[in-house]
């Protein structure tokens, strides 16, 4: 058995204790149909999205989680603002087709078709948080189903996508369909998790939110 | 006979570099005494830290965060974007911190040439300064600071440092067939600097202590 097969099966192995922390006993879904109509309704209906979030990254070498707090803001079609408040001030935002980078008062634009990784990096991170992956070529989704969540996994399809991504975990509360949590699995066991609180739905989100100018 | 102009000029040089020494400040310690602390970047009773880093290669630059963890037999290091992936992963072996092993480097940054400059990098900062019979060290003309000079294989170290607290403020590596790599480190806080600047070549890293 080489390498790759041996990590896989380590993580497989492993994989139920990530899921523990959320939610015991989650079991595959049968009827994919009705997950995916649920989910498509959800992500046409949903015109703005607000929400805090934590996130958690989880490095195998470290015992301790490096944990992250900040806010989401997503209005339709492709307005974005993903804003890191502590411990490092960092807002990513994706507005009339451009991508810019607030680093701690450092503005940069972003050419994401001259940036393979980033462009991938910023294609997973918006398609998992809209939930807004079916029928996505890139990604094959397996659903799963606990008591009150289900969870999409999605296994990336595209090479370089798998490089850095072993799956995305999607985690949906089942009676509103709202994203609630996504998992990030890497190739290796590191994890990233980022659990989304206090969520807005359809709550008016002005233009302005999508620009550094104002809010900052 | 006549001197030409470049000539000239090349004399005028020849003749300054005995007293390059002189002008840099520093002169030959005589017998640097037991008071001498060792140079020294990470305090012996290190154990981690996590660094806000820039990373600029080749005019590209990636930013997020930089983990460094002391363990058994060396150092472990990552860097991991502010959205939680992962760059890449190296461990440094104490005592030999330029063997290191990369264990883990995202696909786009997987180049030969990258992993060498970083294992060059953070080598250089994992690298403890040696005392022997080929070290030399110099002293400012204020006693505040030591330039202490080592050599290893076709490398040149020089640690530019505080003779009480042995924190270094400058390092660097002249490679008599390759790339100079110096780093500036500065606002210590107990066991690791707070601020390390790394420059070589056409890479560059500002990493500030969280």
């Amino acid at each position: 058995m080489n390498l790759t097969k041996l990590n896989s099966l380590l993580l497989a192995c492993c994989f139920p204790l990530f899921l523990g922390a959320q939610e015991a006993g989650f079991q595959p879904i049968s009827d994919i149909s009705s997950v995916t109509r649920s989910l498509v309704k959800h992500a046409s209906a949903t015109n703005t999205l607000q929400s805090n979030f934590v996130q958690e990254k989880h490095l195998n070498m470290l015992e301790e989680v490096l944990t992250s707090h900040g806010q989401f803001f997503f209005k339709k079609e492709n307005n974005v603002r993903w804003q890191y408040l502590d411990p490092i001030k960092y807002t990513i935002l994706i507005h009339q087709g451009k991508f810019t980078i607030d680093n701690d008062g450092k503005v940069s634009e972003f050419n994401t078709d001259g940036n393979p990784m980033f462009r991938e990096i910023n294609k997973m991170i918006i398609t998992a948080i809209r939930g807004d992956f079916v029928g996505n070529a890139e990604f094959a989704p397996v659903y799963f189903e606990g008591k009150t969540q289900m969870m999409a996994r999605l296994v990336p399809v595209v090479a370089q996508v798998k490089s850095m991504i072993e799956s995305i975990d999607i985690y949906f509360d089942k009676v509103t369909m709202q994203v609630v949590k996504v998992v990030f699995i890497e190739p290796g066991g590191d994890f990233t998790s980022i659990r989304f609180e206090d969520i807005q739905v359809n709550k008016e989100i002005p233009d302005s939110r999508f620009e550094l100018t104002n809010g900052k | 006979m006549k001197i030409k102009l470049a000539h000239l000029i090349m004399l005028l040089g020849l003749a300054m570099l005995p007293l390059s020494c002189r002008f840099s400040g520093f002169t030959t310690m005589g017998n640097p005494g037991p008071k001498l602390s060792k140079a020294t970047v990470f305090a012996p009773d290190f154990l981690k830290a996590l660094y806000k880093t820039e990373l600029t290669l080749h005019g590209r630059t990636i930013t997020g965060i930089i983990v460094i963890k002391k363990v058994d037999d060396g150092y472990q290091m990552a860097m991991v974007s502010e959205v939680g992936l992962k760059y890449f992963e190296f461990f440094f072996p104490e005592g030999s911190p330029f063997d290191a092993q990369a264990k883990y480097v995202m696909a786009v940054l997987d180049r030969e040439p990258l992993k060498e400059a970083l294992i060059s990098c953070f080598g250089l900062l994992f690298r403890e300064a040696k005392y022997n019979s080929q070290t030399r060290l110099k002293i400012n003309e204020s006693k505040t600071k030591v330039l202490l000079i080592d050599k290893e294989k076709s490398s040149r170290f020089s640690y530019y440092y505080n003779p009480i607290s042995g924190e270094v403020g400058q390092l660097m590596q002249n490679r008599f067939f390759g790339t100079r790599t110096s780093i500036k480190l500065s606002n210590y806080k107990n066991d690791a600097p707070g601020s390390i600047l790394v420059y070589r070549g056409k890479i560059s890293m500002n990493l500030q202590r969280l």
